[in-house]
């Protein structure tokens, strides 16, 4: 039986993707209603993905349609960009290595350490996590599009 | 923390690990071919298992495969016959991925790694990118149900 991921636990990682749009691209991102699904049927283009073990084992992912990818990297860098590439990429993957890090000072009693970021680049791709944890999807609104935030998080600290 | 440098040799217990898991837990011989640096290689899979590593140091760890073999190597993983994708073969790719992970580690106690809950891709001909400043080995592997490739990005603490 798949243990459920705590509201406690949740609000740091969207707190975290709401402080890091707000201070790195001055947007103001809004999360929408949390669902709770082994896999959504969510699809997306490109995905940064980031391991948290320590106290606490999980990870992270944020996930993008490609157009919303675009955008957001070209404004986290400030210079517009139009095709995906490897500065697309890399960028994808600080995104995620700066809302994990944010959101484990939050976490702070869990001990989390971070892994290297992963990106993954394809069309309509899915992401899964463990089997023991039900990830917690979180949609979240841009003025430049759609994304969603998916968090595993499972602890033997109470 | 002392710092060590992370070297090849980093990924020989990676590769001990996916071959003892594939003869235990799959029944199946997974003979490893050439380890490479992955570089700029464009190479595309349509599933693959992901695993954080942090700890003494940071990396990643993943097995990706084309979807052929990874349907015929879960199947005989699980004793199943699916014959598409679906819940327990995403499940079975992330237990595979989890176990390899979770083995290596403990031939590599010099850095205390600690390893994250897997996440599994699904999707045609997706690629796994790695940070550029950190060095992705790549090891394929060749079994009687067909090909995939494990790759192991590590990159010390520091110092």
């Amino acid at each position: 039986m798949a243990v459920s991921i705590k509201v406690e636990h949740i609000n740091p990682f969207i707190l975290a993707t709401i402080e890091t749009f707000k201070t790195m691209m001055k947007l103001e991102v809004k999360p929408g209603k949390v669902t709770l699904e082994r896999r959504t049927g969510f699809q997306s283009d490109l995905s940064g993905i980031i391991g948290l073990s320590g106290g606490a084992k999980g990870s992270v992912s944020m996930t993008f349609p490609k157009i919303t990818a675009l955008k957001v990297v070209s404004a986290f860098i400030g210079e517009k960009v139009v095709t995906m590439d490897d500065g697309v990429v890399d960028a994808i993957g600080e995104l995620a290595n700066i809302v994990a890090g944010a959101a484990k000072k939050d976490l702070v009693k869990y001990n989390i350490s971070i892994s290297l970021p992963t990106v993954v680049v394809g069309d309509n791709h899915e992401l899964s996590g463990a089997k023991e944890v039900t990830p917690m999807y979180v949609p979240f609104e841009t003025p430049l599009g759609n994304f969603n935030l998916v968090v595993s998080f499972k602890s033997e600290i109470a | 923390m002392a710092f060590i440098a992370v070297k090849a040799e980093h990924v020989n217990p990676f590769v001990t690990s996916t071959m003892e898991t594939f003869s235990k837990m799959v029944g199946t011989e997974a003979k490893p071919g050439k380890i490479s640096l992955k570089k700029n290689a464009v190479l595309n899979y349509d599933v693959s298992g992901i695993i954080g590593l942090s700890g003494g140091a940071k990396g990643v760890v993943s097995l990706c495969f084309p979807k052929a073999s990874a349907l015929r190597i879960t199947n005989k993983f699980m004793g199943a016959n699916h014959s598409d994708f679906n819940p327990e073969t995403v499940d079975a790719i992330g237990e595979l991925a989890n176990i390899v992970a979770g083995n290596a580690k403990k031939g590599l106690t010099e850095f205390n790694i600690q390893i994250s809950l897997p996440s599994v891709v699904m999707g045609a001909n997706h690629q796994i990118m790695e940070p550029k400043d950190v060095l992705t080995f790549i090891v394929p592997f060749t079994t009687e149900f067909g090909e995939f490739h494990m790759c192991v990005s590590l990159k010390s603490g520091t110092p």
